[in-house]
């Protein structure tokens, strides 16, 4: 089931353009950003547009942060620390490969 | 940063593409990539072409609609086409033929059928129609069961008696490790689905990873998560270490979401459920709990349907499994499209069927 807004924007992977916010919904892997938190509720944005969502399952969840969003509900907060980390492992194994050939 | 942008990057991408053919040496191997988000990340960013065809690469049982059996799908449309009901469900559960007719079709014919995007939508419509039950149909697997026992927790908090759901999540784990014991996939390793991740953490895949000697990488869905998952199993797979490994640390954590998981405690307790094509897993399933029991409309208030029957043209239940890929299909692209599915894998924008249609390999 998806609930997938995917995402409007294509790149050199052929991603093709969908719809941000549409019926057919799956897990949605691009993080939003929490724009304000009232409760369990919050609005996020993704590309300018805002969205209602819920934050229960969330530990303290605050403006500014990313999220990942299913069904409604933030799932899971981005943590930006783990994210860069990962990014400089794909700047480590590019490099290395370039050496190498 | 966006954390989006940085994961496509194509100079990158290539790069692990050539370690991947270089960790392979031309042997095959084959994974499986257990949530269809991925299977679909896979088809739409073209990574197939990048990769030797040595490596296979195995849609697994991970899209919801696709698994979910055609009693089920019959006893929604048998709902639906009560007069005093409203059905809430998902987009994709649509199109999904049952035995007889699709909530589509029973939605041209009169059937007060939603579409929600979140499951809380359904307690605004049983507020605003007293007079009516209004039924959400809760499929999905750990990152979609969650928002259903919150649901459920607010039509308690607002006391709320028109509201009910059809009980149909699912477990990730207890079917990855049913596909194992069943053998026929040969699968080598696991892509294991991020977002269920999320929410169950990576210590159920230990011991699947123990019991069968295979290792399980947890991915994101952008390219770059992708492959360097897929690199991870290869390396582990050559080391011959049966391990578990996250490589999307930005959003799973090891122990998961915690608070989530509570409310799915809460709420739910885990049951034996029927998976199409894959039949009875124990321990697969989820029902309500003897506390919330009263929201479940097939306890509550039971409706008799005919003997279910699968086209016998579809072989989705054989792709779920792994064992048949859609080209093996003879429907496939001739009696069988997205716009005239004959099952479930054509309709889900997750399903196999619909993947390879779409983003088209031969």
């Amino acid at each position: 089931m998806n609930i997938c807004y995917s995402h409007s924007r294509s790149n050199n992977f052929g991603l093709k353009n969908t719809n941000f916010y549409g019926v057919k919904i799956m897990c949605l892997a691009v993080p939003m950003k929490i724009i304000s938190v009232e409760g369990d509720n919050a609005l996020v944005s993704l590309d300018g547009l805002e969205k209602k969502i819920d934050v229960r399952f969330l530990k303290n969840p605050l403006p500014g942060d990313y999220v990942i969003v299913h069904a409604g509900f933030a799932i899971e907060k981005l943590d930006e620390e783990e994210a860069r980390k990962t990014l400089e492992l794909f700047k480590d194994i590019t490099a290395e490969l370039n050496k190498s050939s | 940063m966006r954390f989006i942008d940085e994961f496509r990057d194509p100079e990158r991408t290539r790069a692990l593409a050539r370690e991947i053919e270089g960790l392979l040496a031309g042997r095959e191997i084959s994974l499986m990539e257990v949530c269809g988000t991925h299977t679909v990340s896979i088809f739409r960013s073209g990574l197939k072409s990048l990769l030797p065809s040595s490596l296979r690469l195995i849609s697994g049982p991970g899209c919801p609609v696709c698994v979910t059996p055609q009693k089920k799908i019959d006893t929604i449309i048998a709902y639906a086409r009560r007069a005093d009901t409203i059905i809430t469900t998902f987009g994709d559960m649509l199109n999904v033929p049952g035995t007889e007719s699709s909530l589509r079709e029973e939605k041209s014919r009169g059937a007060d059928i939603r579409m929600v995007y979140s499951p809380l939508e359904s307690l605004g419509l049983a507020r605003d129609n007293p007079e009516k039950k209004v039924i959400f149909l809760a499929i999905g697997f750990e990152t979609t069961i969650p928002p259903g026992a919150a649901t459920i927790i607010e039509a308690e908090k607002s006391g709320l008696d028109n509201f009910f759901l059809i009980p149909a999540g699912k477990l990730i784990p207890p079917a990855m490790e049913f596909l194992l014991s069943q053998g026929d996939a040969g699968i080598d390793g696991f892509l294991c689905p991020g977002h269920v991740s999320a929410i169950i953490g990576t210590r159920p895949y230990r011991k699947i990873a123990k019991k069968f000697g295979i290792p399980c990488v947890v991915a994101g869905f952008e390219p770059l998560d992708i492959l360097s998952a897929i690199r991870e199993l290869l390396v582990l797979i050559k080391d011959s270490r049966a391990e578990v490994s996250n490589l999307y640390p930005r959003v799973v954590r090891e122990d998961g979401n915690p608070r989530a998981r509570a409310m799915m405690d809460e709420v739910f307790q885990v049951a034996d459920t029927e998976w199409r094509g894959l039949g009875v897993i124990p321990g697969s399933g989820l029902q309500l709990s003897p506390k919330f029991e009263r929201y479940d409309i097939s306890l509550v208030d039971p409706v008799e349907i005919p003997p279910s029957r699968e086209n016998p043209a579809c072989i989705c239940g054989e792709i779920l499994r792994g064992v048949s890929e859609p080209p093996d299909c003879p429907a496939f692209k001739n009696a069988c499209s997205p716009d005239h599915p004959l099952g479930p894998c054509m309709v889900s924008s997750e399903g196999t069927c619909a993947a390879w249609y779409r983003y088209g390999r031969s």
